[in-house]
């Protein structure tokens, strides 16, 4: 069995992480394409207008309560209503039976569409802003294609499975129908994080907890399904010395993802590739890192991406997967369950509980890995995260 | 309203959510007052935010507060802020006309 300490230098202090994470502007100069109407928040464009912003923040603000005092009272208003019914809370009852049972509600009514409602509020202004500017925006993501540092690299005639061709949360056109999907990812998401990612720390958090390869040699890495780029730039941050990979299936999130990385001044390269056929060669990569996207992904995907990363991963390299439940149990909990399930069916989370039913380090185990369940966490406040090796 | 431009947008066909359909508080009217007062308040916090940040700055360069009390639009600033008031207006209420898009055999949060 492996722990922790085999991974070395997972433990870095996230203080001292932090000085290499200062505000882009101390190490790239401002290319004259880039649009910063209300200039800049350390490493974040603050939004095109105060009213946007404040938006957001009301927002923000909005889905804390929401998820917190809201969600207290849906839940106690639902554990009655089971109790009630002769359905104990914590003894894992099937989905279909907790939603016939509470959805009903008023209150636990008013917790979905409170919830709802903030998050379609969210799209909608961003979308707004970016759609009535087109012009503006499609310029100088234009001009940032063609720029460097990093390479991008964008596959028209890649066959896009229709599983990744969704409106994931809501977010309009999803990950690849919408020209400013990266813009309104990176904002919307900061809104979602509820403020705890305006800096980019959980990406940080993430890129800091990844455990290296026990011979210490890192000469590539590959980031699957990395959005708006994030946690690309902070691995490179972190490696410096590294090739660094974000792939993605997304055309609109990898422009973005370019365009920020040349912003802060970081040398990444993005490639617009599937997770589970990435046409990378065998044993390329030292380190491979994902972000929150296997919950968005099917069975046959993740299965066919853990044979993937077996593939391109050389002997002795790390994967780590970071998602939901790569650092905790699925709850047996009766409304935790259920709005599971709201997130899946009304939040356009399609395979959210297909995710949940997989053991996943049995799965990542079939595909040839030593996988250690106690590895490094990847989120605060989370104990450990699986991380997985590819036996030399 | 998605933008209209000739440059190149590097997107793909997509799959539609459905959420629209979605009626949790027993009747769409309701679900849909409720997505109204969530967006009027937002506008209401932009607004305070706003004021914040205006009174901060006002109160560096000696505007007080009685001289805000007391202005006078002109004309133009008239026209442009009943501009703004209906657009405003119709964002905030435009959420009570989707009811008519719900199917009338939507399904109930089923």
């Amino acid at each position: 069995m492996l722990n922790r300490r085999s991974f070395g230098a997972a433990t870095t202090a996230l203080t001292a992480i932090g000085a290499l994470f200062q505000s882009r502007k101390a190490a790239a100069a401002k290319p004259s394409w880039d649009v910063e109407i209300r200039g800049t928040d350390r490493r974040l464009e603050r939004l095109p207008k105060l009213d946007i912003e404040s938006q957001q923040d009301f927002l923000t603000g909005f889905r804390i309560w929401v998820n917190t005092d809201l969600h207290r009272a849906a839940q106690g208003r639902a554990n009655a209503i089971l109790k009630a019914k002769g359905i104990e809370p914590g003894s894992d009852p099937a989905n279909d039976v907790v939603v016939k049972t509470i959805s009903s509600d008023p209150v636990v009514g008013l917790h979905s569409r409170a919830w709802i409602g903030g998050h379609q509020l969210m799209w909608k202004s961003l979308y707004d802003e970016f759609h009535q500017n087109a012009d503006l925006y499609l310029k100088e993501l234009e001009a940032a294609d063609k720029a460097g540092p990093g390479i991008l690299e964008l596959n028209p005639n890649l066959e896009l499975p229709r599983y990744t061709t969704h409106e994931i949360h809501l977010e309009p056109g999803g990950y690849v129908g919408d020209p400013f999907a990266g813009y309104m990812y990176h904002y919307a998401t900061n809104t979602h994080f509820t403020g705890k990612n305006y800096q980019d720390q959980m990406h940080i958090t993430a890129a800091s907890s990844v455990p290296v390869p026990k011979d210490g040699k890192i000469k590539r890495i590959l980031d699957q399904g990395c959005s708006s780029g994030q946690m690309s730039v902070a691995l490179k941050q972190r490696f410096p010395d590294a090739e660094v990979w974000g792939i993605d299936v997304g055309a609109p999130m990898l422009r973005y993802a370019h365009m920020r990385a040349i912003d802060l001044g970081v040398d990444v390269n993005f490639s617009q590739r599937l997770v589970e056929d990435s046409k990378f060669p065998d044993n390329h990569f030292d380190i491979v890192t994902s972000y929150i996207i296997h919950h968005e992904m099917t069975q046959e995907a993740t299965r066919q991406t853990f044979k993937e990363v077996m593939r391109i991963l050389r002997p002795g390299g790390v994967y780590y997967p970071v998602d939901i439940y790569t650092s905790q149990p699925v709850s047996k909990d009766a409304y935790t369950k259920y709005r599971a399930w709201m997130d899946s069916r009304w939040n356009c989370e399609p395979w959210r509980l297909d995710y949940a039913a997989m053991d996943f380090p049995k799965e990542i185990s079939a595909a040839g890995f030593h996988v250690n369940q106690d590895g490094p966490p990847g989120w605060e406040g989370r104990r450990y995260n699986i991380v997985a090796v590819k036996p030399a | 309203m998605a933008a209209k431009t000739d440059r190149a947008t590097h997107t793909s066909d997509y799959v539609k959510n459905d959420t629209h359909n979605a009626v949790f508080m027993g009747n769409p009217v309701i679900d849909d007052m409720m997505t109204a007062i969530i967006s009027l308040s937002s506008d209401v916090w932009a607004v305070k935010r706003r004021q914040k940040v205006m009174e901060s700055l006002l109160a560096s360069k000696g505007i007080t507060r009685e001289m805000v009390e007391n202005y006078m639009p002109t004309e133009a600033e008239t026209a442009e802020w009943q501009s703004e008031r209906d657009t405003y207006i119709r964002r905030t209420f435009s959420h009570m006309a989707r009811t008519a898009e719900v199917a009338i055999d939507a399904p109930q949060n089923k």
